[in-house]
């Protein structure tokens, strides 16, 4: 019966004005968004730029850091992650002035130095145009300001504590966030190990597929709940509820096929829109002497965005069945604008608890493997909701079936008043 | 002038009161997923572009909600108040509702010393969630399918992102490029949508 | 084997609204009628019988399986809401295809038992017809073919004559009474006339109670020596309203000719020129409804 009926509602859905919507929205977006195909650059010996990597150095991260935090001081403006969310802080006068004090422990130097120097810093930052063709400024000179000799590593670290605190904590300045600031550039033979590294971890095709992800996952992280509510609400519209519900079919059948046939046609456009992107990493990999993984974006596509797909839609149902109307959409919605919104300007490798993840480049891999387990909790956690909220959805179902809930999904008054008693 | 407010008051009561609780939530959580302290009036503009303009469509996209059913609008037709001046009234109604939130948060910015030109920056920002919600409006009002009238405007606010330029006119983005031109084409074809869907809905 | 529904003390509760009172009744095969005016019980009564509904206390057995056993219930009953549809862009075809999955049956089953049912329903032109199409009554007929796809050896019918033009009203009941040969055809209405026409058994529900059971002569039999006509003029039409129930009246000229129920103690004629008659259903049942009425008001 579950696979008749399964086949059944993917015609259904093949049949609604939301589907074709749905695939001509993320055709558009995936044209507009990923267009053409960038194109891997081996490092060359002798260029200018191989990107940066992080410092275990510890005179690089107490360099870096303090700077960093000068910086971010003298724009009173400091990115913060509290609780998995970008957030910047702006501290108060109080604030700033015990911020001063702790510069000038760390720096022997006033406020008034300190200001100099930051002067004589911008004075020597030069205007670049980039490759892309926008404006970048680059350093011409060091920021001259140092930690004092006499703080060891270790004292560095408990008053960076306490500067962590003081804006609030989350910030880069926590003991354990410390070495991502110490960003240094890569010599030509680690841009070559990171490039390897995209040939071999990734057989080139997965580091394009991190991208794919990346860019769908924007869409998919909200249209799904639409196919969703369209589901549920038929139902209603078409006064078909009460048949069959006096049908012989369980309610895990009714809701599972419903609930999987969704997943499914939103799977097979995607899939499909992969191929393009697919071959073309193959081949590119090919061209460079690596044989790329064929089915890495199948991969990607499965542990990447499935848990994305799979929440917005048991949201839709979950809702759609609870409440009888579209409040699911709004719920999504919200859920999709925080998400977007929290990972704030970090769009490589931005995890926390996003419903998505963001990966906005080609390659990076000692980045992707710095996130990876992250990553990997984080899409466990999402897709476990996801099934907690299709068991509540089979659950209400049932419930509503049996009489218990009614309709418009408030409890039966009889239900109310057993429980005054 | 009692009928008015009645109209205003079911409204309210069976259809906007979530969309209005959402709205409002997501306002409350905006100092959480971002900073809206101290800033300039570039940072401003742009969280008020792409994060409050979203509001837009929770608010007024549920506009023929209440009647999307055949059998309840031919009822409401047949009654003496005409449909045009009750799906005004919701309308407005959602403005309203819209416009107290915008301020608030417009105000929220404001007393956390950000800088910006308070007038201007409200209609900026009314202007996106004008054209967004008369988008959803407008497609609603045609092909009667409320998760596509929804969706039809949250693709297009999401193309702004990549392709914001190639937009033109209806570059939703402008604002924090400097530029205020093109919220006079989003408002005045935003209401275009609005008053387009409310004739058609009444001549269909 | 078992071949009855048995109630015994159903009772139902909306919240502090009694919804079914105490409802014993034993229904067996055949057409079974269940008159009511709206509001009476008869569609909670017909939803707890088809498992969409528990009861809060009582106990049910269909053909000797509980009620509770709701997944085997609902295997052995068809169900027809008061307002049945189907998705609109489905064609008849598809509509019973999909109800015949969710029913149970496998392919064959459903490819030979479809035609043979459309063809019963009278549908068997209509198979490419899209239900958003369908008039009324041949959404009706719809609905009961999904309803006995699975050949259920009791079908629950809710109201299914309402809106319904006379003529597809009159096929409508003999349909069902088709269907009724070799099972249970539970129908609920306010028409007195469905249940005239067809139902052997039959009880009335009035507020949560059942009023009545039993057969069609045995509430003929109740109304007998109760029921009056007489031939009056227009004028003393108003006067007559006044004192009595009038069951039906049809106008001729300058006269108007009424039955009506005489009061309970008035074994004489009540006034000059009114004659006894022999009651029909629609008086019989008037005339239980008028009698309850009156014991409510003392």
């Amino acid at each position: 019966m579950f696979k008749t009926l399964f086949l059944k509602e993917c015609k259904q859905i093949l049949k609604s004005i939301s589907y074709y919507i749905f695939v001509a929205s993320i055709v558009l977006f995936f044209v507009t968004q990923i267009g053409e195909f960038d194109v891997l650059v081996k490092p060359q010996v002798g260029g200018d730029n191989y990107g940066f990597k992080y410092s275990d150095d510890e005179d690089v991260i107490m360099k870096q850091s303090l700077k960093e935090l000068i910086l971010e001081f003298d724009r009173n403006s400091f990115s913060t992650y509290p609780v998995g969310f970008y957030k910047e802080v702006i501290l108060n006068e109080t604030k700033q002035e015990e911020m001063e004090d702790i510069l000038n422990i760390l720096t022997g130097l006033s406020m008034d130095e300190i200001n100099k120097r930051l002067s004589r810093y911008y004075d020597g930052q030069i205007n670049v145009m980039t490759e892309y063709g926008y404006m970048m400024v680059q350093d011409g000179v060091e920021l001259d300001i140092q930690v004092l000799e006499s703080i060891s590593y270790d004292e560095y670290l408990v008053i960076m504590d306490n500067v962590d605190k003081l804006i609030g904590g989350g910030s880069s300045y926590h003991p354990k966030s410390l070495k991502n600031i110490a960003r240094v550039p890569r010599s030509y033979e680690e841009a070559m190990e990171d490039y390897n590294s995209i040939l071999k971890e990734d057989r080139v095709s997965a580091a394009y597929a991190r991208q794919f992800s990346d860019y769908m996952g924007i869409v998919l992280g909200v249209l799904p709940v639409f196919l969703a509510v369209t589901r549920g609400l038929r139902d209603k519209r078409a006064l078909t509820a009460e048949t069959i519900y006096s049908k012989k079919a369980s309610s895990w059948t009714i809701v599972l096929t419903r609930y999987f046939s969704t997943i499914l046609m939103i799977l097979v456009p995607l899939l499909i829109l992969s191929i393009s992107p697919s071959l073309q990493s193959l081949y590119f990999a090919d061209s460079i002497g690596v044989k790329g993984d064929a089915l890495a974006f199948v991969k990607y596509i499965m542990g990447w965005l499935l848990p994305t797909i799979l929440f917005a839609t048991s949201i839709g149902f979950f809702f759609t069945e609870l409440t009888g109307g579209p409040l699911g959409i709004l719920v999504q919605m919200a859920w999709w604008i925080v998400s977007v919104f929290i990972a704030g300007g970090n769009l490589v490798g931005y995890v926390g608890w996003s419903l998505v993840p963001r990966f906005n480049t080609v390659g990076k891999y000692s980045i992707y493997a710095s996130i990876y387990d992250e990553l990997v909790i984080n899409r466990m956690v999402y897709s476990i909701a996801s099934i907690v909220l299709l068991v509540l959805t089979v659950y209400i179902y049932s419930l509503k079936r049996k009489g218990v809930l009614n309709i418009s999904g408030k409890l039966l008054p009889n239900f109310k008043s057993k429980s005054k008693i | 002038m009692e009928s008015y407010f009645q109209i205003l008051k079911v409204n309210l009561k069976f259809n906007l009161i979530p969309h209005v609780l959402i709205a409002f939530l997501l306002v409350l959580a905006a100092p959480f997923i971002m900073g809206l302290e101290n800033l300039n009036p570039i940072q401003v503009a742009q969280t008020l572009e792409v994060y409050t303009s979203l509001l837009g469509i929770i608010l007024m996209v549920p506009l023929f909600t209440p009647d999307q059913d055949r059998n309840i609008r031919d009822l409401i037709k047949s009654k003496k108040e005409p449909m045009i001046k009750i799906h005004l009234m919701r309308i407005v109604e959602a403005l309203f509702f819209l416009s107290i939130i915008v301020r608030l948060f417009l105000l929220n910015l404001k007393y956390g010393q950000s800088e910006f030109p308070f007038g201007k920056y409200f209609y900026g920002t009314m202007a996106n969630c004008i054209f967004l919600g008369g988008l959803g409006v407008i497609i609603f009002s045609i092909i009667d399918h409320l998760a596509v009238s929804y969706m039809v405007p949250i693709l297009y606010y999401i193309l702004n992102y990549g392709s914001g330029e190639k937009l033109g006119m209806f570059n939703m983005f402008s604002m924090m490029r400097g530029s205020f031109i093109e919220k006079n084409y989003l408002f005045s074809v935003g209401v275009l949508f609005i008053l387009a869907a409310i004739v058609y809905r009444h001549k269909k | 084997m078992d071949t009855k529904i048995i109630l015994k003390d159903v009772n139902k509760y909306y919240g502090k609204y009694h919804a079914l009172k105490e409802i014993n009744l034993t229904i067996e095969k055949g057409m079974f009628g269940l008159l009511g005016r709206n509001g009476a019980g008869k569609t909670t009564l017909m939803k707890v019988l088809a498992t969409l509904l528990p009861a809060n206390s009582g106990e049910i057995y269909v053909y000797g399986m509980p009620i509770t056993q709701r997944d085997k219930i609902r295997s052995m009953t068809g169900y027809l809401p008061q307002d049945f549809s189907m998705y609109g862009n489905m064609t008849t075809y598809e509509a019973m295809d999909y109800i015949g999955v969710l029913s149970g049956l496998n392919r064959s089953k459903r490819k030979e038992i479809i035609p043979e049912l459309l063809e019963k329903v009278n549908l068997q032109n209509n198979q490419r017809t899209k239900v958003k199409a369908m008039s009324g009554g041949m959404r009706r007929r719809l609905g009961i073919a999904q309803a006995i796809l699975h050949d259920p050896k009791v079908l629950i019918v809710d109201e299914p004559t309402a809106g319904l033009d006379p003529e597809e009203r009159v096929r409508f009941r003999n349909l069902l009474s088709d269907i009724a040969e070799d099972r249970i055809v539970i129908l609920s209405t306010h028409i007195v006339g469905d249940v005239e026409a067809t139902c052997e058994n039959i009880a009335i529900m009035d507020m949560g109670s059942i009023i009545f059971k039993g057969t069609v002569s045995e509430l003929l039999y109740m109304a007998k020596d109760h029921i009056y006509s007489a031939e009056i003029s227009r004028i003393e039409l108003e006067d007559i309203k006044k004192q009595y129930m009038i069951t039906s009246m049809l106008s001729q000229g300058n006269h108007v000719n009424v039955r009506f129920i005489a009061n309970d103690d008035a074994i004489e004629i009540p006034f000059i020129g009114a004659i006894k008659c022999e009651p029909n259903v629609e008086d019989a049942y008037m005339y239980l409804m008028h009698k309850k009425e009156v014991k409510d008001n003392v």
